[in-house]
């Protein structure tokens, strides 16, 4: 049997894309649903690491964010920035909205059909513009479960178990 | 430059007809197509199409606000996520 699958313990929310101009600013891609999450005083990570940033200010640019944080003061020190992740703690986040769950807590749960044969478990949520997509590796294959009623049954966060009713042709 | 008006649009004929064939019995399965250039059409709503996106088949339900869109708008060729992580973003039951 393969290794579980382990849950990261940080939170994409941004992406750096580049430094911008000489006093420390940096662009940066927001993948953040919560219009709030930058906004001066904010906390992020760097990566998975314990590196702390704190946001001193933020104005927008053409799509993306123009970013300050405290203590990078000059170009050189924000082009270490460049292509890393900005990240927070699933605690950060707070509650889901209604009907809806985090992308974060779907990661790791494991995937069984109405029979109670299992598939495996989620490890990604996909976008696609339509509906979202579970990535579920499983022993032998990876399946791609679409996030539709016709196809969900049932996810249970407390269980660590999505049930679900494949569509013919779909596993 | 746009598609002739006098043409009309693109679909692929292999997947019309199986669309076709599944609204006649009035059945519900999982259609795989390489057809990322196919216009989707209202006779495809509520139906979820398997798009492959390069290296594997995006299952993609169809709704009615998606006609007239391409099948591939719908099947990112590229990922924006890390693989085993997650963005701040909710996801929920279409």
């Amino acid at each position: 049997m393969s290794p579980r699958f382990r849950k990261p313990s940080r939170v994409i929310a941004g992406r750096v894309i580049k430094a911008h101009g000489v006093l420390g600013w940096v662009k940066v891609e927001v993948l953040s649903s919560n219009p709030s999450r930058f906004r001066a005083g904010n906390v992020f990570y760097l990566e998975d690491g314990e590196e702390v940033l704190v946001l001193e200010a933020s104005r927008p640019a053409p799509d993306a964010l123009l970013v300050k944080f405290r203590g990078v003061d000059d170009r050189e020190a924000a082009s270490g920035l460049r292509g890393k992740d900005l990240t927070i703690t699933p605690e950060q986040m707070g509650e889901p909205p209604e009907d809806a769950w985090w992308e974060h807590d779907l990661l790791a749960l494991q995937v069984y059909d109405v029979d109670g044969n299992m598939l495996g478990e989620v490890t990604e949520v996909m976008e696609t513009g339509a509906n979202d997509v579970l990535v579920v590796r499983g022993e032998e294959r990876e399946y791609l479960i679409p996030m539709i009623s016709d196809v969900v049954v049932e996810v249970d966060l407390a269980l660590e178990r999505i049930t679900v009713r494949p569509l013919p042709g779909l596993l | 430059m746009g598609r002739s008006l006098k043409k009309g649009p693109y679909v692929d004929e292999k997947l019309y007809f199986k669309i076709e064939d599944l609204n006649r019995r009035n059945e519900k399965r999982v259609i795989k197509t390489w057809s990322r250039r196919s216009t989707i059409f209202p006779e495809m709503v509520g139906h979820t199409i398997a798009v492959y996106d390069g290296k594997r088949h995006v299952p993609v339900y169809i709704t009615e606000n998606m006609v007239g869109h391409k099948l591939g708008e719908f099947a990112p060729t590229r990922r924006r996520t890390k693989h085993g992580h997650a963005h701040e973003r909710p996801t929920r039951l279409k």
